[in-house]
């Protein structure tokens, strides 16, 4: 390669608490070797990290791949976080029942066609059957068991996919020793704390990455037109294999793994969850009252329509500055997690990673991209907030908001169908578990076998689900599996 | 009206016409729905798609033809790719192979290592890195080796066949299916009048043909889509300059055919050369603003190799695509939907990816605005997509010879196209969109055969060491060649698969390194 003089070598990185961490963890390790100076700029202020010491949050199954590229032993991460396993997530207050949304996948074929689609064939001829107990992740964390997945293609545990439960603060703490340890070991990259403003630790630079998360100032934030959510979390240990999304006075709460009595006793609580509530959440943590009211008003807010509606104008990268600060809290935490948006924009830049930093071609694609995953994630999140009412008026904003996203919806809905490549984030299944889980019915079923027997195929399903179980209590309870890993890495570091 | 969809009319027996017919008829095997066929004897087909892609694979595997059935019944030989002559510059030529290139190394995508290597001072050949090009150039064809993940399972095949045979055992699929065909020509359509659906047709000899739904494979003439229900086309020919080709058959003379398509690009057009079993598909596809009939006709004949089989017919066709292929109750399939030069061979690709749509989204009943729009919708990028790739071999032409090239070199292309070509010339990206046909070996063999090369490779490449990288460059490439010497020749396994009654090494159609997007 002949470098040239605009060559990406001086990079800022200025930020502060878990993205700030992510970010450089990320750049650091895609550069290193390499011939690149990259300086690290914690600020301080509004975002310093003693704002989130009280949450916990869940990380969506992506986040292992992310791991693996930065080096981290699961072990390693297991001692030091101490997360919970996550195979999926479960909604209480949503619909009229609560439902579990699995990470695993369902792609298995009978009669020859996708069980999304043998399954959408019995519209609402179900039975008490849905579409979750076809999946051995639902089974799994119903019966609060976990075995990680298997290497062999044949076996049932081959399609579980998991993410974790953590606490932030210990999460933040793990991510900054990682890379205060780099600092110490490698000499292209230096780490400060700064309280300077933006424009002068960025100058001169080749490259910028700000992510900086002051929009936990949401007045601030709707100066700069921006728009940030906030979802209030709260952390139980029971051993859960499965986060606990509840939806009360229109606040969103949302449970991991955690050991506070609170906490515990809300669990017990289930979807019942008062103003009350929230304050003895509040005594434990000052925040989170706020954020939970907050969270509300944005969320009705009009800003919400201003991402949905302008879906190309995210630009995320202008000249020589990448703002993921823009990307920070576009995640309600409803499905994917706060960060997943930061983790594909990290990707994603690694894929674009510029000769010079200020070549059109290259931001204009990278920002189309990342905008096309902000309405993605936006859709998904918004999802949730149907109701069922005859007006509907939700769903119809949803539909007329997003134009693939409601394109899908209204194919499903009038006609039963749904391509198994509709999403960039995700695949028709997928979304046909998240419809039939926030009960959005179809009008019709596929025809896709004329002759079946409506009831042998429920009988059939039935059986599959029985085998599914079957072999899910098989695997251990989280608790045994935690011990046995636990006994594990102590094992290893003896 | 929610009449229950009960009949399905399919108008037009060709290649578009019979693939139809056999997909439905085994998709509603045993449905009350009846599917019936008209076709015309008088009428000719234009017999498109001598030459395939692996998907064709996929295709015959979901009605269960077996594979040794399929090359027999249609004189079918190998396809590992195709050869491009002339085309980025004159005696200059690079082969677009079914499969990837060399393996990644480590996190880094081979492409990106084997670009930094070439920034570097290396010498490597990127299609020194195919086992289909190290294979077709020795005309040696063996199946993948799915069983491994080594270099000798990363590449995919299609088949060299007879069109017209194809359509014929197809046909015969299909009426052992219950499709019931009808010989006849059609005089009227009619519509109702209130929802401008068609209702029937009336044919020469003054039966009346009803159905619920209609398919129309009737060729460029588009009789259903186009002339009643009034379609427009939407014109491609800014980009596209070719609009006429002349097909002409010669006999195959070699013993080991080549595993291959050769496109050789000539004054004001190209050439092909399609080898099957017995003989030899030559065509010119060339513009008729830039050559007259004669002298692309007689051009053609100093081309073909072998005694020419036949004399050769003018075919016109304007290159684009209807706007919508699904009007009202009526889709349309094949050339009546559009028609893209057969450079990359993506006719029956063409047709398949809209038989798998609309077997996804068939309707049950006559309320089907939304199964209609999303149709629309995955046909329009499946066609773009396709626009794009045979745009990019014209545009990356380094030729002045003729005022065709000329053209061609600096025409404006479309911004889809054009935000690919700076991608990859900036850091050696390539998006692949994740759905529609050619991934990252498509686009990648084009530029790079073409002389685009990337000014930068990416970050991750640029931990590689150059010496180690080289070295371990050498090593994959031998590998290859070595492997290849030792496959067998083409005709030997084109002779063992048709012995071979139960086909257990044959790799399972899934194994294509095109993206499947139905």
């Amino acid at each position: 390669m002949t470098p040239d003089i605009n060559m990406t070598k001086n990079i800022a990185i200025i930020g502060s608490g878990i993205p700030l961490f992510l970010t450089a963890l990320y750049i650091e390790r895609t550069t290193r070797g390499l011939a690149y100076n990259i300086n690290i700029y914690e600020t301080t202020g509004a975002s310093s990290n003693n704002h989130y010491s009280a949450q916990k949050f869940s990380l969506s199954p992506d986040v292992r791949n992310f791991h693996k590229y930065l080096e981290f032993s699961e072990n390693d991460f297991f001692s030091k976080v101490k997360p919970g396993f996550s195979l999926g997530q479960t909604y209480f207050g949503w619909t009229k029942k609560p439902y579990h949304l699995s990470f695993s996948n369902k792609s298995f074929q009978l009669l020859g066609q996708e069980i999304h689609t043998v399954f959408q064939h019995l519209t609402n001829n179900k039975q008490d059957l849905t579409f979750d107990q076809l999946c051995i992740g639902g089974h799994l964390s119903q019966l609060s068991r976990f075995t990680p997945p298997s290497a062999h293609k044949n076996s049932l545990f081959h399609v579980i996919n998991y993410g974790y439960s953590v606490s932030e603060d210990r999460y933040l703490d793990y991510l900054k020793e990682k890379l205060l340890h780099i600092n110490t070991t490698s000499s292209h990259l230096t780490y400060q704390t700064s309280t300077d403003d933006f424009d002068t630790l960025s100058k001169d630079r080749d490259l910028v990455i700000d992510v900086r998360t002051e929009c936990v100032d949401v007045q601030k934030d709707q100066n700069d037109g921006q728009l940030y959510r906030h979802n209030l979390c709260v952390d139980i240990d029971l051993n859960m294999a499965s986060s606990k999304i509840i939806r009360s006075d229109g606040n969103l709460i949302k449970l991991v793994s955690t050991d506070t009595e609170t906490g515990i006793a809300l669990y017990n609580k289930k979807a019942t969850l008062s103003k009350n509530d929230l304050h003895l959440l509040a005594a434990e943590a000052p925040e989170l009252e706020l954020e939970g009211a907050i969270f509300n008003k944005i969320l009705n807010s009009e800003q919400t329509q201003k991402i949905t509606s302008n879906e190309t104008s995210l630009d995320v990268w202008n000249d020589n500055i990448i703002n993921l600060k823009r990307l920070n809290g576009l995640s309600t935490g409803l499905y994917y997690d706060r960060f997943w948006l930061l983790r594909l924009a990290l990707i994603e830049l690694k894929k674009h990673w510029p000769n010079n930093a200020r070549t059109p071609s290259i931001a204009d694609h990278y920002n189309a991209i990342m905008s096309e995953y902000a309405e993605e994630l936006d859709f998904i999140d918004h999802l949730h907030f149907h109701n069922n009412s005859s007006e509907n008026t939700q769903l119809k904003t949803l539909i007329a908001t997003h134009s693939r996203g409601g394109a899908l919806i209204e194919l499903y809905q009038e006609e039963g169908r749904l391509p198994q490549v509709a999403l960039r984030s995700m695949d028709g299944d997928k979304i046909f578990s998240l419809l039939q889980a926030l009960a959005i019915n179809n009008k019709k079923t596929s025809h896709y076998k004329f002759n079946i027997d409506k009831n042998a195929l429920i009988k059939e399903l039935f059986t599959i689900s029985e085998s599914f179980k079957t072999a899910a209590l098989k695997a251990p309870t989280i608790k045994t599996y935690k011990q046995q890993l636990k006994s594990k890495s102590t094992e290893q570091s003896l | 009206m929610d009449r229950q969809l009960k009949s399905i009319c399919i108008l037009g027996g060709g290649t578009a016409g019979w693939m139809t017919a056999a997909a439905l008829s085994h998709h509603y095997k045993n449905s009350n729905i009846s599917i019936l066929l008209i076709e015309s004897e008088q009428i000719g087909t234009i017999g498109v798609g001598e030459a395939t892609i692996p998907h064709i694979r996929h295709f015959n595997a979901m009605l269960g033809i077996p594979e040794n059935e399929f090359i027999k019944q249609t004189q079918a030989t190998y396809k590992l790719g195709i050869e491009f002559q002339n085309w980025g510059s004159l005696h200059h030529c690079y082969m677009h192979p079914f499969g990837v290139y060399g393996q990644d190394i480590g996190p880094v995508e081979f492409h990106k290592a084997w670009a930094f290597s070439r920034l570097n001072g290396g010498t490597s050949s990127l299609f020194d890195f195919s086992s289909s090009i190290a294979m077709a150039k020795e005309r040696r064809f063996a199946f993948p080796n799915i069983k491994s993940n080594t270099l000798d399972s990363r590449y995919s095949y299609a088949f060299h066949f007879d069109a017209s045979l194809y359509a014929q055992l197809l046909r015969k699929f299909s009426e052992d299916n219950g499709v019931k065909r009808i010989e006849g020509k059609v005089n009227h359509i009619h519509k109702n009048e209130k929802s401008g659906e068609i209702s029937s047709l009336t044919l020469a000899n003054e039966a009346s043909v009803s159905a619920d739904f209609f398919i129309d494979c009737s060729g460029f003439k588009s009789l259903l889509i186009g002339e009643s229900l009034g379609e427009k086309f939407d014109s491609w020919s800014q980009w596209l300059l070719t609009d006429s080709a002349i097909a002409m058959p010669s006999k195959n003379e070699k013993t080991n055919p080549r595993p291959y398509t050769i496109s050789r690009a000539n004054d004001a057009g190209w050439y092909w050369s399609i080898p099957l079993k017995s003989r030899v598909g030559n065509g010119n596809v060339y513009s008729a603003s830039f050559t007259s009939d004669e002298k692309a006709h007689d051009s053609l004949i100093q081309y073909i190799e072998g005694d020419i089989l036949g004399d050769g017919r003018v075919i016109r066709f304007t290159p684009g695509r209807r706007k919508k292929s699904w009007v009202k109750n009526c889709v349309a399939i094949g050339l009546s939907s559009g028609f893209l030069e057969p450079l990359e061979s993506t006719s029956l690709y063409l047709i398949q990816v809209a038989i798998m749509k609309l077997l996804e989204l068939m309707p049950v009943d006559q309320h089907y605005e939304h199964l209609k729009h999303e149709f629309n919708h995955a046909i329009s990028f499946e066609y773009e997509k396709i626009r794009d790739f045979i745009i990019l071999h014209y545009k990356l032409t380094q030729r002045e010879d003729t005022e065709f090239w000329q053209y061609c070199k600096n025409m404006t292309i479309p911004g889809s196209l054009q935000n690919r070509i700076d991608l990859f010339k900036e850091n050696a990206y390539i998006n692949d969109d994740r759905r529609g046909l050619f991934l990252t070996a498509s686009w990648l063999s084009v530029m790079v055969g073409q002389g685009l090369m990337p000014k930068y490779s990416g970050i991750e490449a640029e931990s590689l060491q150059t010496d180690k990288l080289n070295g371990y460059l050498e090593e994959m490439k031998a590998y290859i060649a070595k492997e290849a010497s030792t496959k067998p020749y083409h005709i030997d396994t084109l002779n063992q698969t048709v012995k071979n009654t139960n086909l257990r090494d044959t790799p399972p159609s899934s194994m294509s390194f095109y993206s499947t997007s139905s």
